[in-house]
């Protein structure tokens, strides 16, 4: 039998057995304007919106702590039984925030379960623990337009072996307070994120991420560049997240060493670092120089495979900008 | 944006089932699609076709989400469905050998699935397969061959004998 035939003839059966009712389009039609509106809507806050959508969404996947099988998660699975766990979405939101982590904070999560905290909030959506190779790192996710950063935690650190704490200007449920702690619990919050850890060396780097990424987010949008559009090349060895999406080792080391060589004239200040960001759906990178006192200036190059090499597709210089002024 | 969503959404919706083989998944990634051609639109020069340029969101979505870190170690992962046979098709094959031939494809490997898909399913040209996964036109005649030779060695191994 001709294989090509085949083929045809399969492809030809399954374009007639394809079968997408009106009603059915009609209802992804409705949710995809749903979520426009909803960008549409938080426009002014862009530069967080962005940040915040790597987890604002209702963490509802029950799955996300099943493998580790530990009493938590158990306990995780009973309860939330009738949830279904192929939330591709949520499990987006989440795989966005181990992204930034990863990229701006050098954080790399190995593992995510159900966190003691869940149920702790009465406003949360969701209490997860993440972990890298070493440490623990507790995130509540709050509905969007929530403002973590006003929940203060409250420890009593009078008995030594009974460290216990709780916190304020939340609505807590009752039964599972105090919390009890080996030590002090360092507290950062993003929006409708907050994170705890006792690890003061964690919570440094997830708020330095946050914080970084909402600068490099800031230096796109000053280009009219959408932030989540790209992906902000980091020095450190994060090799695997751009594999992942299609960039080669070379052809990265390539944009890190154009990135350091002028291409404007009389370039106004000296040892401006570059900040390299690679599209996600196109063979195209922005570099762009700001010391935070002189004018912004970006580059576009576009990879072209057959000549293995980054060529200069434009360049462009705005009035001066002050992105640490901005950020206050 | 309305006109955008009107005119590919049931093509999208379409590859991203067949790329993903879940209704449900396909669903949300369609979506996804649609919101992030809305973020990028301003963006969008016109270099490609609007339908390649989706397609080449699409598959990116598809195979992000066969990446992500979920897919790999919690989604149940269905067997893929074996579809019924027509009159038509029976004239012109041994019922048992399509058989083969639709199992086979859908087990294929992810990555010669989507050339087969491409090519054949939705019936775009060299040049398109190109622009949707950023590679040369070379290129998709040489992974085009490699995934027939695949699907014809898997065939073989169950002892159908095609050419």
């Amino acid at each position: 039998m001709d294989i090509e035939k085949g083929l045809r003839l399969l492809a030809k059966r399954e374009q007639k057995a394809f079968k997408a009712d009106a009603e059915h389009l009609k209802q992804i039609e409705q949710n995809i304007f749903a979520q426009v509106k909803g960008r549409k809507k938080s426009g002014s806050g862009r530069i967080a919106a962005i940040l915040a959508c790597s987890v604002l969404i209702a963490v509802t996947s029950a799955g996300v702590t099943s493998e580790f099988g530990q009493e938590s998660s158990k306990n995780w699975s009973q309860e939330k039984e009738s949830v279904p766990v192929s939330d591709y979405f949520v499990q987006r939101q989440l795989e966005s925030m181990k992204e930034l982590l990863w990229v701006y904070g050098g954080v790399n999560i190995e593992k995510m379960s159900r966190s003691p905290l869940d149920g702790v909030f009465l406003d949360a959506k969701e209490a997860l623990l993440l972990e890298d190779k070493r440490r623990k790192l507790h995130v509540v996710l709050f509905p969007e337009g929530y403002q973590a950063d006003q929940i203060k935690i409250k420890e009593d650190f009078t008995r030594s072996h009974d460290i216990t704490y709780t916190f304020e200007n939340a609505r807590l449920k009752a039964e599972r307070l105090p919390l009890r702690a080996s030590g002090p619990t360092y507290v950062y919050a993003f929006q409708n994120i907050l994170f705890l850890t006792n690890n003061l060396e964690f919570q440094a780097d997830v708020k330095y991420a946050y914080e970084l990424a909402q600068k490099k987010a800031a230096m796109l949008q000053s280009f009219s560049l959408e932030p989540s559009a790209f992906i902000y090349l980091s020095n450190d060895k994060q090799g695997r997240i751009y594999a992942d999406l299609g960039w080669r080792e070379e052809v990265l080391k390539q944009i890190a060493r154009l990135s350091m060589q002028p291409v404007f004239e009389n370039r106004p200040y000296k040892g401006s670092l570059p900040s390299v960001f690679l599209a996600r759906h196109n063979p195209t990178a922005i570099v762009i120089y700001n010391d935070g006192k002189g004018s912004d200036q970006s580059v576009r190059y576009r990879w072209v495979e057959q000549t293995k090499t980054w060529e200069l597709e434009g360049k462009q210089s705005l009035p001066a900008k002050d992105f640490a002024k901005q950020e206050r | 944006m309305e006109q955008l969503v009107d005119d590919h959404l049931y093509r999208v919706y379409r590859l991203c089932c067949w790329l993903v083989q879940d209704r449900l998944v396909a669903e949300d990634i369609t979506q996804e699609v649609f919101l992030r051609a809305y973020q990028h639109l301003p963006n969008f020069r016109g270099d490609s076709k609007v339908e390649t340029w989706l397609y080449r969101i699409a598959v990116n979505e598809c195979k992000r989400y066969r990446r992500s870190w979920s897919f790999r170690n919690l989604f149940y992962q269905a067997d893929p469905l074996v579809p019924g046979f027509t009159e038509l098709e029976e004239e012109v094959m041994q019922k048992e050998e399509w058989r083969q031939l639709v199992t086979t494809v859908s087990k294929l490997p992810y990555r010669h699935r989507q050339m087969l898909i491409l090519c054949y399913f939705e019936e775009l040209s060299a040049e398109e397969i190109a622009e949707v996964l950023g590679i040369s036109t070379g290129a998709v005649y040489t992974r085009l061959h490699r995934a027939r030779e695949k699907l014809k060695a898997l065939l073989l191994k169950e002892g159908e004998d095609w050419t």
